[in-house]
């Protein structure tokens, strides 16, 4: 009969169990308050924002922020063009990285090494850099405050490649020989072979692609100039005022604006990590 | 049919081509308004006006026009027109400063003002505005939204303290600041009877200085001989004894810390009895703090009274399609009618000097300390330098260390020190660019 061994902590460690816990717990506070605040402060009227000493709970809840957010800006609009930027630049990531991180990973060609590095030089630009003749660029292509304007830089990331390039190196080659033995197409290999066995990477490279479009500011901000086309972080921007903020404007607009991330983490939380995490260990 | 009548008829059918086509160009003449003037500016709360109600007015009067209204938030505002005005995709109408605005005009970007438009200026505003528009001896834009800077103070707390008026001098608020401040248990400022800006962005930390600077004499950066040249205007009494007064408020009449709040937030929540800010205030205590007893006043004296007095102004893109109907648009937002609406809705103040707004200050009577220009007065404009930014940032830079050190107490030298190190950065800093002169 087998018997099953029990292990059991003893005192010692069951301490140092809760005082690990303890400092986690308070970590975490620490962590969300920040968002607590937010959350709260969304809730209160104008002249409880201000309060002397500040409370965390709204004395008087009111739903009059949210209401001022929206009808006051075109928040929804705001709303949807984020959705809209984010979601087709995450899908044009996944296809050019995985396509990318793909060539680089697993073919050999004259120049490729001189290429990768481009690419990764790239990475190491800021965006604040480029973005004066980028804009020039758009204006003499006549897409100033134009969607296409919007989206474009955001169609292609060279940290994805790098990232779906390094995913992708630890696939075995012999996998990927046997099935062009067996008479596959290189795009047969992509899509029956390497991408099924890359689902963490790309799930972890669509969030943060996604969450990179959605907090997208400056480009947008710049190559806009028609209210309707903002997009939210750009929304968010105008209930800052010359000498004041609107606290409760922006606050309840930070709210909404967060909504979607926080969904998108909860729900995807384990291959954020995966992803990460299997690419850390095979690099 | 005979030859005469031929004749006849083709000269009644030349006449009948001739005629319409007259009367349809003296129709074009006159000139019918079509397009989309985009006008952008730095000052969303101005929307409620601009884009709610005068660019629907504009649109209803001229139906086949459209004005589209822009409003970003003023710092990015001004990065935004850095680059959309030399591209070329810029606005038609903006809303700028001038010493902002020179280096467009500079740069050929900026149309200058029509004879219609000048003249409108010329009538409608008092020569120290007039000159917040000229540049070079012409006449750029309309000067729209200009005021005094002034003092607020809390009239329960003076009252409390057996006062009933604003100080008019220093040696008055020193005084008063004393009377009005209260302190905890541990001899702490729990409310200042002064709010000074003590921190914060650099520019607001360098302009509140200014703000003392200028009834002591002084100012940030002098003109030249030269024009568009300057140099510190602080390395001197006056600049010494600005420095001297944030001190000894400070520490040795203990009427202000920099551990309670400070500016409109401290006054709305009553932790201040008196500061100086400019006439957007009132509507921000209306929204905030509709319950404090407060009033309004002049800036107290030193040396003189005086304060900056800049404008922001309508300008034209030297780049658009459609200057004319711009500057019509301009001219609307400029009518009385908007001006009143402004102040009503939003509180910042129009410097157009020929219009009566006696039923505004009946409404509002407090915003008459921002508005009327004394006797003598000096308002000094902002300087016309690329590197204003530049000065004010570091010039705060070091005063707010200075703030923090209470070895300047009775400490003229040590100020001194201060004052003159200061003024060495902003005099190599616009040699640097070329603007200093004597």
């Amino acid at each position: 009969m087998e018997r099953k061994l029990k292990y059991t902590k003893g005192p010692w460690e069951t301490f140092k169990t809760a005082i690990l816990h303890l400092i986690l717990l308070m970590g975490t506070a620490v962590m969300l308050l920040p968002f607590a605040w937010m959350i709260f402060t969304s809730f209160k009227p104008s002249e409880e924002v201000l309060s002397w000493p500040p409370k965390l709970l709204p004395i008087r809840w009111t739903f009059v922020n949210y209401i001022g957010v929206f009808q006051r800006w075109p928040f929804a609009r705001f709303f949807l063009n984020s959705l809209g930027l984010s979601a087709l630049s995450t899908f044009s990531i996944l296809l050019t990285s995985s396509l990318g991180g793909y060539v680089f990973s697993k073919h050999r060609f004259r120049g490729k090494e001189l290429l990768f590095f481009l690419l990764l030089a790239t990475v190491m630009v800021p965006f604040e850099v480029f973005m004066v003749p980028l804009y020039l660029s758009m204006s003499q292509l006549g897409m100033v405050d134009t969607y296409p304007g919007i989206v474009l830089p955001w169609l292609i990331m060279s940290f994805g490649i790098f990232f779906m390039r390094q995913n992708i190196a630890a696939i075995p080659d012999d996998l990927i020989d046997a099935g062009r033995i067996d008479g596959c197409s290189e795009l047969g290999l992509f899509s029956n072979v390497v991408l099924p066995l890359s689902q963490s990477a790309i799930s972890a490279l669509g969030i943060f692609a996604f969450m990179d479009a959605w907090d997208a500011f400056i480009w947008p901000f710049i190559i806009t100039s028609t209210t309707e086309k903002f997009v939210l972080e750009v929304g968010l921007a105008m209930f800052q005022h010359r000498f004041f903020v609107e606290y409760g404007s922006t606050t309840a607009g930070s709210t909404v604006a967060v909504l979607p991330m926080i969904i998108v983490f909860l729900l995807f939380r384990r291959n954020i990590i995966e992803g990460v995490t299997l690419t850390g260990l095979k690099a | 049919m005979n030859a005469y009548a031929k004749k006849l008829v083709i000269a009644l059918l030349l006449l009948a081509l001739i005629l319409p086509t007259v009367a349809f160009a003296g129709g074009q003449a006159e000139g019918k308004k079509e397009g989309t003037i985009k006008y952008w500016h730095g000052y969303p709360e101005y929307d409620v006006v601009w884009k709610d109600i005068a660019a629907k007015d504009f649109m209803a009067k001229y139906p086949t026009v459209k004005v589209e209204v822009s409003s970003f938030p003023l710092r990015d505002f001004e990065k935004k027109l850095a680059l959309a005005l030399p591209a070329g995709s810029g606005p038609d109408l903006f809303f700028l400063s001038l010493p902002y605005l020179i280096k467009y005009i500079d740069a050929g970007l900026v149309d200058k003002s029509p004879a219609a438009v000048m003249s409108f200026v010329k009538k409608s505003f008092v020569p120290l505005w007039q000159v917040r528009a000229t540049y070079k001896d012409a006449v750029w834009g309309i000067p729209y939204n200009g005021e005094l800077k002034g003092a607020y103070w809390n009239v329960s707390m003076y009252q409390e303290a057996g006062l009933n008026r604003a100080p008019k001098n220093w040696a008055e608020m020193i005084d008063f600041a004393k009377k009005t401040t209260k302190y905890d248990a541990s001899g702490n400022v729990v409310r200042s009877g002064v709010s000074l800006r003590l921190s914060g962005s650099g520019s607001g930390i360098a302009e509140k200085f200014w703000m003392w600077l200028m009834p002591a004499g002084g100012t940030i950066a002098e003109a030249g001989k030269q024009l568009g040249k300057y140099h510190a205007g602080y390395d001197n009494e006056a600049g010494r004894a600005t420095l001297k007064l944030y001190i000894d408020l400070l520490y040795k009449h203990k009427v202000d810390s920099a551990n309670i709040k400070h500016d409109s937030e401290a006054f709305a929540l009553e932790q201040t009895a008196y500061f100086q800010r400019e006439a957007w205030v009132i509507g921000y205590m209306k929204e905030h703090a509709p319950n404090v007893k407060y009033d309004t006043a002049p800036l107290p004296v030193e040396k003189r009274a005086g304060g900056m007095l800049e404008s922001t102004n309508l300008n034209v893109s030297g780049k658009s399609t459609i200057k004319a109907l711009a500057w019509e648009f301009a001219l609307f937002l400029s009518e009385e009618k908007y001006l009143k609406e402004i102040i009503e809705k939003v509180g910042w103040l129009p410097c157009r000097t020929d219009v009566d707004y006696s039923d505004i200050y009946k409404k509002e009577p407090r915003f008459k300390s921002f508005m009327t220009i004394p006797e003598g007065y000096v308002g000094e404009p902002y300087p016309y330098i690329t590197t204003s930014d530049e000065i004010y940032t570091k010039l705060a830079d070091r005063l707010v260390p200075a703030y923090q050190d209470k070895s300047l107490l009775d400490n003229p030298a040590g100020i001194a020190k201060v004052i003159a190190e200061a003024a060495k950065q902003t005099n190599d800093i616009l040699k640097e660019a070329g603007e200093y002169g004597e």
